[in-house]
């Protein structure tokens, strides 16, 4: 999809809102299946600052997001590359840079988040840094900077398995062509011609750092919701500040390299991938939902997750009801939900 | 006859109705008129005058002329510098030709023009008549000059049908007379025709604009042509375009009454900005020296003068004005305004009579005392005059344009757009009209809410957040304003709130970029919402208390209280509810002596003389006001705003109610300016250079660098300013204990001071750092005293109470937050716990609601939270209602889903 997706008509019809919620049943199945091996390598790779200020703004950064990953309940793996390596003891030596982040390494760590040693169960690479605008885009890197090309070459091992670029940069649109694709999400914090400094970074961070960013409270956090939420908090941001936003972030995850404004999971529209792929599984009791520890826990958990899933559908056809009896239903369906999730839990007492 | 296109749109005005016509006339003759051949037996020649004249140098000119009488030419050039020069009878004189002579076409229309300048229409319609009987009429190409000056004189007088029908022929004459040629003045009288049958068809205000321009090409030299389109430009409040034309004719004659004129009227617009070569400090001033005489000048004069509440001496003006040209109309209408602001009713009616025996199809008189009445804020007065205007001239598009804007500052927003869209018919062109409808338009997605008596119009989108606490703040301040004055409310006061700077501007003055936050039309109030200004720079509830203050004031007078005195009372008030400080500019101005005397305070507000004296002059009346409180009791004040409503000026009510002369107070007041602020405002003297600045406003010089920064401050002991800055840059160093001092010593210079970065500020994290947690919080509540905007620091309080174990305390910093900024959930979050907390459920349930519609980021907690709010405070229905939606964002979300059961399992 592209920009223009802000210009579509508010009210999409019905059978593609069926079709989304209908897609949605297979998310939650899907997740149940997968159990928590489903958290993908996380490589978070801050790039050069210019300015001591910037060089550690961004080391700083990506510190926050490998801690906001290791405090969950099931950290994949996460490593970090910054521009130099401190010279001091890191405070959270699980988080400590495991080396510079010029090309060689990204290639490296890519190549590791790929093979036998990793769960395989896909990577999310997050860059922190400059982005430059231009007929040869480039992210700056000590050494060489880095190009879309060069970095679509790099993740081409995976093929269509599940990778995710998250972009924090400036002018990081330039990178959507080259790196869309099948299994891809990709989401850059700007468009390509948008060259200020941005402020989705900090937002995208908080994200993952707290509880807000999971918008339906399941416990996890999926990349489209950590999307919005950086998104939102850019958008406001600006507006309070007064000032013209210089920053449109974009996502892409259907394959066609046209980011989209404002992704949501509709059928066809970019962010149906990206919010069926967890980023961070947040909750203990979400762990305990993918890993379903007996038989009977885990149908029950179906048994909600599909509840769960007739209310995403109820909600897209609301516009066609009454409101009492929209309401009426939905608190059917919730009290059902409701019952389960008690059963659930006491279950979960119960086991060892 | 021309046909008229299609009425016009407001998108886009009719296609022009003139055949544009190419002319190929040599240069602009270099002789003094047009049509009149030059002698070559001139002293220095004619164009040496004519030079001189067109330059402005009058005297030069008037030499020249005199000595080549009695040649025609040198006639018509010294009548026309005696015109200038405000020397009429002289200049009708020399035009007065020899017995049994017959006067040149030439000194015909320049004798009609001087007739008109002062008003005696009836000699001038004769001398056009002779005019166009002698030269034959515009049908056959001739006498375009005299016949519009006739037809417009005519519509002036009454004669309406034939004036319509005289100017139609001018334009019919340039538009259909094969290969004819004109000359410059032949334009600008085509021109000014079109202008005037504009409002028949918005495309001749575009033709009249164009012929302008050729004419203006045609002879450069000629102030005329510019002149008229800077007129009709300005009516339009097209203030960037008239500047330059005014600019083009003060470029050839800085000395041209009329362009002076013209440049004053564009000063007082306030917003214009004159191209290279603008106008004189006072171009108004300047205009009358030139010509004593010049009657619209002498008329601004006047109007400004009542304008400053100076109504003896603007009576005086007229007065003059009117001994020495008793004819003249605009002097008449201002005489007549000075007697509307007086309520001298008869010598109203005997002015509007001797106006209307001359000018009876002339809205001139009517649309004066609209306009003065307007600025008076007496809207009721203006929308009547504006009626009457309209009845002697139903097409006015400006008599139109006053009715529409004061019916919306009435409230009556129904016919007040019915008359704008009226108004838009008759002129698209107009920019205040254009911009007031727009702003209606919008207005027409604002949620209204009736709750008696207010009626609050607020952005759609902001309507939720803000509604409790505008509400809430209005009757609060009612019962305040009820308790002190006796205010009764109207029975509907009516209170917009913007959310653009722009749409609050157009509605206060039409136009956008004034920068005031809100205003109060008596029973209507538009504010700017909290939205349309940064977080910490702008203070709504204050700004709305203020308002509400000024709709007592202005009620219990009958919006006859001076703006001094409004301003005075409404910033005492805010003061009072909400603390303030204060800021640089008064110190400095205090130690400038450009504090205003009580008689002229008004001044300050109304024709501010330098950048932020309208700011400053708010704080000095809210000074003067509190001493009077002080002094002499409240009581004393409602007996003055009594007084104001009898219609006694600032000097009589001081006199009659303080029992002291206006000079007593001035000295009264001064001394506790003195008292409070001298020291401090003299200690910014021995500053050198940037001594002025504080760290947010720092002077416009090259960093000094820490060290000169504390040398300069060391050398000027007494210059808090300085003191503050060293201090800032001490702290940032890491040097707190020389920080502290500093910053300790700035408070003690001007404990008042109260910017945003006062020396509170600074000196509580200073005292946190240091461990002192009590320090630091009274600071804070002494920085927010003097800054109440301060939005974070409110926030940084409230976080200190809670830490305490205080949320009572926590809950006041809250509500404090949010009456600087409600736009944020955060404070509502935290108010809603300190709410919890204190068992306050009701509370707890309307911040939860405004976390909410403040675009919490977890819409489902936040809808979760609303639910458990409503049900802790029994709203079972709700806390069902919320929890669902909660739930339908988030269908496993396990708190609500509890909840919800609760709910089944109670219900």
């Amino acid at each position: 999809m592209s920009d223009a997706a802000a210009r579509r008509p508010a009210h999409r019809c019905f059978t593609a809102a069926v079709l989304a919620a209908l897609a949605l049943v297979g998310v939650r199945a899907e997740a149940v299946e997968n159990g928590s091996a489903d958290v993908p390598a996380l490589l978070i790779v801050a790039g050069v600052g210019g300015t001591p200020e910037h060089r550690e703004r961004f080391s700083g950064w990506a510190r926050d997001l490998c801690a906001a990953a290791l405090e969950t309940p099931a950290p994949g793996r996460v490593r970090v590359l910054v521009e130099r390596l401190p010279e001091d003891r890191e405070p959270d030596p699980s988080c400590a840079p495991v080396a510079r982040s010029t090309q060689e390494e990204l290639a490296r760590e890519i190549e590791a988040a790929r093979g036998p040693a990793a769960t395989g169960t896909g990577l999310v690479l997050v860059l922190i840094g400059h982005g430059s605008a231009g007929s040869s885009p480039r992210f700056q890197l000590p050494g060489p900077d880095l190009s879309p090309e060069r970095l679509g070459e790099m993740l081409s091992g995976f093929g269509s398995g599940p990778v995710t670029v998250a972009h924090l940069g400036s002018a990081a649109g330039a990178f959507l062509p080259a790196l869309a694709g099948p299994g891809r999400v990709v989401l850059a914090a700007t468009r390509a011609n948008e060259t200020n400094e941005t402020r989705f970074p900090r937002h995208f961070i908080a994200a993952l750092a707290g509880d807000e960013g999971d918008r339906n409270k399941d416990g996890r956090l999926s990349i489209l919701e950590a999307f919005d939420f950086a998104r939102r908090g850019v958008e406001r941001e600006y507006e309070q500040e007064g000032l013209l936003r210089t920053e449109h972030a974009l996502l892409d995850d259907n394959g066609d390299g046209v980011g989209s404004l404002e992704p949501e999971m509709a059928a066809g529209m970019d962010g149906v991938l990206a919010g069926r792929r967890a980023l961070l599984i947040r909750t203990g009791e979400a762990v305990a939902d993918t890993s379903a520890d007996t038989p009977e826990i885990r149908r029950l958990v179906a048994e909600r997750d599909a509840l769960a899933a007739r209310v995403d559908v109820l909600r897209e056809t609301r516009e066609g009801m009454e409101e009492e009896a929209y309401l009426a239903e939905l608190e059917t369906l919730l009290l059902q939900i409701a019952e389960l999730a008690e059963r659930i839990a006491a279950l979960r007492e119960k086991t060892p | 006859m021309r046909g008229w296109p299609c009425g016009p749109t407001r998108a886009a005005a009719a296609a022009a109705v003139l055949t544009p016509l190419l002319v190929a006339l040599p240069a602009a003759a270099s002789a003094p008129q047009d049509g009149v051949s030059a002698s070559n037996g001139w002293p220095g020649g004619p164009e040496t005058a004519a030079a001189a004249l067109r330059g402005g140098r009058y005297d030069e000119a008037e030499t020249a002329y005199r000595a080549a009488l009695p040649e025609p030419g040198a006639r018509l050039g010294l009548a026309e510098t005696l015109r200038l020069t405000g020397r009429y009878r002289e200049a009708l004189e020399v035009l007065e030709p020899e017995a049994g002579a017959s006067p040149l076409p030439a000194e015909l229309l320049a004798r009609a023009g001087i007739h008109l300048e002062i008003g005696e229409g009836e000699a001038a319609e004769t001398l056009l008549r002779r005019h166009i009987e002698r030269e034959g009429p515009a049908s056959d190409g001739s006498s375009l000059e005299a016949e519009t000056l006739l037809g417009l004189l005519e519509l002036r007088r009454g004669k309406r049908p034939a004036g319509l029908a005289r100017l139609d022929a001018v334009i019919d004459a340039y538009n259909t007379l094969p290969g004819a040629v004109f000359r410059a003045r032949e334009l600008a009288a085509v021109g000014q025709a079109a202008a005037a049958l504009g409002f028949q068809s918005s495309g001749l205000f575009r033709d009249a604009l164009r012929v302008f321009d050729e004419a203006a090409v045609l002879d450069p030299g000629d102030p005329l042509p510019p002149l008229l389109a800077a007129e009709l430009l300005l009516d339009k409040f097209n203030t960037a375009e008239a500047a330059e034309s005014i600019s083009a004719v003060l470029r050839n004659n800085p000395r041209h009454p009329h362009g002076l004129f013209l440049a004053a009227r564009l000063q007082d617009r306030q917003i214009a900005v004159l191209a290279e070569g603008g106008p004189p400090p006072d171009a108004l001033a300047e205009a009358l020296a030139v010509n004593p005489h010049f009657p619209p000048a002498r008329a601004l004069e006047v109007q400004r003068l009542l304008e400053q509440d100076r109504r003896e001496e603007a009576e005086q003006r007229a007065a003059a004005a009117l001994d020495a040209l008793p004819d003249a109309p605009e002097t008449l209408a201002a005489l007549a305004a000075v007697r509307l602001l007086a309520g001298e009713d008869p010598g109203l009616f005997e002015l509007e009579a001797r106006y209307l025996h001359n000018w009876a199809g002339d809205p001139l008189l009517d649309l004066a005392l609209a306009s003065a009445a307007e600025r008076r804020r007496w809207y009721q007065e203006a929308a009547e005059r504006s009626r009457a205007a309209l009845r002697r001239s139903p097409d006015s598009a400006a008599a139109l344009r006053l009715l529409g804007l004061n019916l919306l500052r009435l409230g009556d927003v129904g016919e007040g757009r019915q008359v704008l869209e009226d108004a838009f018919q008759r002129d698209p062109f107009d920019a205040l009209v254009k911009n007031t409808l727009d702003l209606l338009d919008e207005l027409d997605g604002f949620a209204r809410i009736s709750a008696p008596p207010f009626e609050f119009v607020l952005p759609a989108a902001e309507a939720e957040v803000l509604r409790p606490y505008v509400e809430g703040l209005s009757r609060e301040a009612v019962d305040s304003f009820r308790d002190r004055y006796g205010y009764e409310p109207p029975e509907t006061l009516r209170i917009e709130v913007y959310d653009r700077s722009a749409d609050f501007s157009v509605r206060t003055v039409g136009i956008p970029g004034i920068g005031a936050h809100g205003v109060c039309f008596g029973n209507v109030i538009a504010l700017e919402s909290p939205s349309a200004r940064q977080i910490g720079t702008y203070h709504w509830a204050s700004t709305l208390w203020h308002e509400l203050a000024h709709a007592a004031a202005m009620g219990l007078t009958d919006n006859r209280v001076p703006r001094w005195f409004t301003e005075g009372l409404s910033l005492l008030e805010e003061r009072w509810r909400f603390g303030d400080g204060a800021s640089l500019p008064f110190y400095i101005a205090l130690r400038d002596g450009q504090l205003l005397d009580i008689p002229h305070l008004d001044d300050g507000f109304v024709r501010p003389a330098w950048p932020g004296q309208v700011a400053v002059s708010y704080f000095h009346a809210s000074l003067v006001l509190e001493h009077l409180e002080r002094e002499y009791g409240f009581a004393a004040i409602l007996e003055m705003l009594e007084g104001y409503r009898q219609g006694m000026d600032t000097p009589r009510v001081i006199e009659a109610f303080l029992g002291i002369t206006p000079q007593a107070l001035d000295e009264a007041v001064d001394a506790l300016v003195e008292a409070r602020f001298g020291d401090a405002a003299r200690g910014l003297q021995d500053s050198g250079p940037g001594g002025q600045g504080t760290p947010l406003q720092p002077p416009p010089e090259p960093d000094l660098g820490i060290e000169a920064l504390v040398a300069r401050a060391d050398a000027a002991p007494a210059n808090f300013a300085l003191q503050i800055r060293a201090g800032v840059a001490l702290q940032e160093a890491g040097r707190n204990a020389e920080a502290t001092e500093r910053l300790e010593h700035a408070a003690e210079l001007a404990p008042e001071y109260g910017g945003p970065d006062g020396p509170y500020r600074y000196l509580s994290r200073l005292y946190a750092d240091a461990g002192e947690p009590d320090l630091a919080r009274l600071s804070l509540h002494d920085h927010l005293k003097r800054f109440p905007a301060a939005y974070d620091e409110w926030l940084q309080l409230a976080a200190i109470y809670s830490d305490s174990g205080n949320p009572r305390e926590a809950g006041a910093a809250l509500t404090s937050a949010i009456e600087a900024y409600p736009m944020l959930p955060e404070p509502h979050e935290r108010l809603a716990e300190a709410a919890a907390a204190q068992g306050l459920a009701d509370l707890e349930v309307r911040e939860r609601q405004a976390a909410l519609a403040s675009g919490a980021p977890d819409r489902a907690g936040a809808l979760y939270s609303l639910a458990l709010a409503h049900f802790r405070a029994g709203n079972r229905d709700a806390a069902r209602r919320r929890v669902l939606e909660a739930l339908e964002i988030a269908p496993t979300f396990d708190p609500a889903l509890r909840l919800l059961l609760d709910l089944r399992r109670e219900g």
